[in-house]
Formats: structure tokens, sequence, C-alpha cells
């Protein structure tokens, strides 16, 4: 490791992505200026590769005061639309923590945040959000809706529903006409009947889909619903 | 020994998912395991001709691409369990599969199942490549219409091309009455044109748009159809069945048992 | 198509079958005009070696005709020559 750590620190600037985010090595001798330039042009280089990407940041190699770390930061920043969501240090076990803090705040952030979508939804169209969806028309048989966040359909859902697509069992899947061939909410699956079912075309009767205790559970939109979701 | 079979057509909407359908469920009924594998990927129907598309969660081509294991994408019939059902992608096109890799599926498929069954899509292009690529035999579906039976030699020729070792008519929709009045071609009329053995006789009726509708294929119901799809599933295992009396005049049914025996 | 055909009026099915049967003659010998024509020139030219012909009057088809082998029928060329001098018989 001290040998490869010598052989690279010939650049003074290195940056190693990992599954979360990057690690960035900075040569340990030269002047704090001279490294702040540096790393302004490897992250200008590499700001396609970043494109607007969400990560984490560790840096290696070098002794950093908190105010260095940030205008390190504000560097990359600057010359990388990269969003910084947290600096994680190379303890395994404050890492470990970091990610989950991570990946929990992506969840809520999908969540959160939402989009809609205006028109029908045909057979084979797919449409696949990273975040909740609001659909403005019908969702057609055959036709699929993938969401990491929740579902909702302001018209009738025939086709798919996939809900809380990274594993959110608390996502939800709501349509003003219920007649999903299936839903998929986290990791529990629902399919519809076998017996075909009656349409009601006179009575307005919207649904909502979410999980309890492992199963899917469909319930009339009213105050009761809501208050019983978790 | 498994057989495979593909049910083909090259003319769309003669019936060849229906008649898929009512092949593999009559197949099933007499025992046999059957798979029916939807081919038409971009437009897949036998799941909703069958009512199993509420089960789908993989398919053909996450087979194909080795994302799921055979067995997970396999869908097991609401009344028989010896039939299953290998969906069809929606959201994909032909070009997801090659005809390599759909032999290679079906050798694998034949050492768990007495019949596989293909449901071809209409035209002559990839799909049609891929759905016949690892095929036994072809069962080849018209209807007694001038543009089916155009196209149905089209793909009789391309089939012989490909060495099939067995191709099998069915004409599909038959309306006695207009044969009567001498409106329709007959039997007799189709299988002189396209000179391939006669499998059967399927009649034009209302009983197999309720039964799509309902998702539960009619073979073996007493309706005339389903009377005269059982009657093509104890032919493809080997057994010799009169052909069905379609019309009440007995002429009519004279001549269609000695087209029977003619071949 | 026998003289009594054109008192009979014919049923939609049995005209039918028929357009079927001149439509598959060329689908199966896969014959476009361009290629009929050029198979006719050749005609001419290698006849035209041994004989005078009338050119004009040259009529060539793709019909179907009893295969011996199979049952059913095969394409078969059908050409009718109209010869105006057999003159040239001697082989050059």
């Amino acid at each position: 490791m001290e040998e490869g750590m010598k052989k690279f620190m010939k650049q003074p600037v290195i940056i190693k992505s990992n599954p979360y985010g990057i690690m960035v090595m900075l040569e340990p001798m030269i002047p704090f200026e001279q490294l702040l330039t540096e790393i302004a042009e490897k992250f200008k280089d590499s700001s396609k590769f970043f494109k607007d990407a969400k990560m984490a940041v560790s840096f290696e190699g070098r002794e950093l005061t908190i105010e260095e770390e940030k205008k390190i930061l504000d560097v990359i920043t600057e010359n990388a639309s990269i969003r910084i969501l947290c600096v994680i240090d190379k303890d395994k076990e404050r890492e470990e923590t970091f990610k989950k803090a991570l990946d929990e705040a992506q969840k809520n952030v999908k969540i959160d945040g939402g989009q809609y979508y205006k028109g029908t939804l045909r057979s084979g169209q797919v449409l696949e959000t990273e975040s909740s969806i609001i659909i403005l028309g019908d969702v057609n048989p055959g036709a699929t809706v993938i969401s990491t966040g929740n579902i909702v359909v302001l018209g009738a859902l025939y086709g798919m529903a996939y809900a809380g697509g990274s594993g959110n069992n608390k996502a939800f899947v709501a349509a003003l006409d219920m007649y999903a061939t299936q839903i998929r909410i986290g990791d529990v699956m629902a399919r519809s009947s076998d017996k075909p079912v009656k349409r009601k075309k006179s009575k307005f009767d919207p649904k909502i889909a979410y999980v309890e205790s492992g199963n899917i559970y469909i319930d009339s939109i009213t105050k009761e619903a809501f208050s019983d979701m978790q | 020994m498994s057989e495979v079979i593909v049910i083909t057509s090259g003319k769309g909407g003669v019936g060849k998912t229906t008649t898929t359908a009512n092949v593999g469920t009559g197949l099933a009924m007499l025992n046999k395991k059957v798979i029916l594998i939807d081919t038409d990927i971009g437009l897949r129907n036998l799941d909703v001709v069958m009512g199993l598309e509420n089960r789908i969660v993989y398919n053909l081509v996450d087979v194909v691409e080795g994302s799921c294991r055979i067995k997970q994408a396999l869908i097991k019939d609401k009344r028989y369990p010896n039939l299953y059902l290998l969906p069809s992608a929606q959201t994909r096109d032909k070009t997801s599969v090659s005809p390599e890799q759909m032999k290679k599926l079906i050798e694998e498929l034949r050492e768990d199942f007495d019949y596989i069954i293909l449901d071809c899509p209409a035209g002559i292009e990839q799909g049609f490549k891929n759905a016949i690529a690892g095929a036994d035999r072809a069962i080849i579906v018209t209807t007694p219409e001038v543009s089916a039976i155009r196209d149905a030699d089209r793909i009789i020729g391309l089939l012989e091309a490909n060495e099939l070792k067995r191709m099998d008519l069915i004409v599909n929709r038959l309306r006695m009455d207009m044969v009567k009045r001498g409106d329709m071609m007959s039997i007799d009329d189709v299988v002189d044109i396209l000179a391939i053995n006669l499998i059967g006789a399927v009649p034009d009726d209302e009983n197999i748009v309720i039964s799509t509708n309902q998702g539960e294929p009619l073979v073996g119901n007493d309706s005339l159809a389903g009377k005269a799809f059982l009657n093509i599933c104890y032919r493809i295992t080997g057994e010799e069945v009169p052909l069905l009396n379609l019309g009440e005049n007995n002429n009519i049914w004279n001549k269609l048992a000695s087209l029977f025996k003619k071949n | 198509m026998s003289i009594m055909d054109f008192f009979k009026r014919k049923s939609s099915g049995d005209v039918a079958k028929d357009r079927l049967k001149l439509l598959l003659i060329s689908d199966r010998a896969n014959c476009t005009p361009q290629i009929m024509e050029l198979i006719k020139n050749d005609i001419i030219q290698v006849i035209s070696k041994y004989m005078e012909i009338d050119a004009e009057g040259l009529d060539i088809q793709i019909t179907q005709t009893e295969s011996e082998g199979r049952n059913g029928s095969v394409p078969a060329l059908y050409a009718n020559i109209p010869i105006k001098d057999l003159k040239h018989s001697k082989v050059n």
C-alpha cells in the first residue's frame, strides 16, 4: 500500500470512485493553494463524467483542517456539477453509517419529490421515474409505471404499477379507477383476481394500495384509510 | 419424447393465438405436459387469451438475457397443473431474441415437457424466424380467404426451405352456410390449393369471442369450436379422429370424411 | 375456363379459388414482369438462330401443371412461339 501510494503521489490529485461516491487522494507535501488549483483542474476535466451526480466524498493522503476541507469542497462543486451529500473519512464503520444515511436521504428525496406525466400510457409503454409520479390520464392494460416513490393515477389504472422501486414498502399506489393487473410495492406483489371484475361505471370510487404486514391492501380513499396507513 | 410445434399463419388475425391457447389447453386435458411460448415480442397476447396476464413477472426476453431462471418465468395455468406459459415481453422488440437463443431455450425445455407450442407472430421477419428456429413441426392456420391463403402459401414455402419435418393445416373460421351458398371457399378448395395435410377445421363460432373475453380456452366444451379443437389435439397426438360435422348437411360431412381419408 | 362459364354466374367462392390459383403461380415462381420480359427476349434470340419466328406473336407465361412425383401441381413455363419460316433449319 505504501509503495502504491508513493507511485500515485507523482500526481498531486487522484480521484477514485467507490459504490457510494468518490475518494480523492491528495499529495501531502505541496502547498495548499497549489493543491486547490490541481483539484479544480482535475474536476473540470471530469465534469462531464460526474454530471449532476449526488455522491459522498472522502479524502485521503493528507490531513485537512475543517477550513481546508470546506475550501476543497467549494472548488469541487464549482468545477464539476456534483452535489456532495457528505464527506466520509476512512473509518470503515463510519462509512457504513454514512452509507445508510445516504441511502435513507435518497429514499426520502425520491418520495418527497414528484413529477407528473400527462397522457395515456398505452400497452407496451413503460414510465419509469426516480421520484413519485402523478399521471394525468389512464394506464392501459400492458402498460407499466415504475417509481421509486409513490404512484398516483388521476384516471384509470389497468396496467402494472410498481411503487417503491428501491425496496420501499411505505410507498403507495392510488388511482381514481383501480383495475390494476398487478401492483408491486417495494418487495411485495399482488395481482388482480382471476374472475373478471364488473366495472362499476356509475360509482366514483378512487382507491389506494399500500403494504401492511407484508400484504398489499386496496382501500377506498377515505380519511379512515389514510389514518390506517402506517 | 417431446415435440416442438410452431403455430403460424403469415397473415395476422386468422387465429394463431386462439389456436395456440386451445391446442395447448387441449393437450393438457389429454394429460400431456405442455408449455406454451408466446414469441410475439412487443405484441404479447397469449397471456390474456389464457387469462394469465396478472401473473407475469418475468418474460421470454428476461430468460434469454439471463435476468432470471427459466423456472421463474414459467406461469402455471389456473386450471391444468401440467400446462405452463412463457409470456413474451411487451416492452421490447423482436430483435431482443435471436434464433440461436430460441433453439437453446427450447433444447432446455425439451427435457421437462411433452409438447412445446410456439405462438408465432404475424409476418415473415425476425419474429417468425425466431419462432420456427427450434420447431420440429408446424401447424399452419388459415381462413378461407384469398389474403390468408396467399400468406399461408408463402409460409409453407419458407417452412419447406427450412426443412421442417412436418406441416399440417387448420382451416379456421369456416362458415358452412356461406360454403353451401358457394360464397366461401370450402375446406376442399383450401386443401387443394395449399396441398398439405389437413389436421382440422374450426367453424366460425361466437363462443370463441366469449371464451377470449373470459380468458378461458373453450377446447373440450360442447361448442362446435370446442369439439373441433379437441379433435385437433387428438390428431396431434397421433390418434385418428374423423372430421367433425360442421354443418347439418350430410353431403358436406361425407365430403369432409372422404377428404380426411385421402390424406 | 369453358364457354359454359360465360352463361352461368360463378359463385364468389369459385372466383376466389381461381384468382388464388393464378396468384400463387406467380408468387411461387417469384417471377416479376421484368424477368418474364428478359426470358422472352432470350428465347427469341436462341430460337432465331435456327428459325425465323414471329417475335410479336410470341407469348410466354408461367402456369401450373400436375406434377408426376409429388401430389399437387408445380409451376411450368409455357411458350407459344409462332414460326414464320423454317428455312434456317440447317445448323451453321
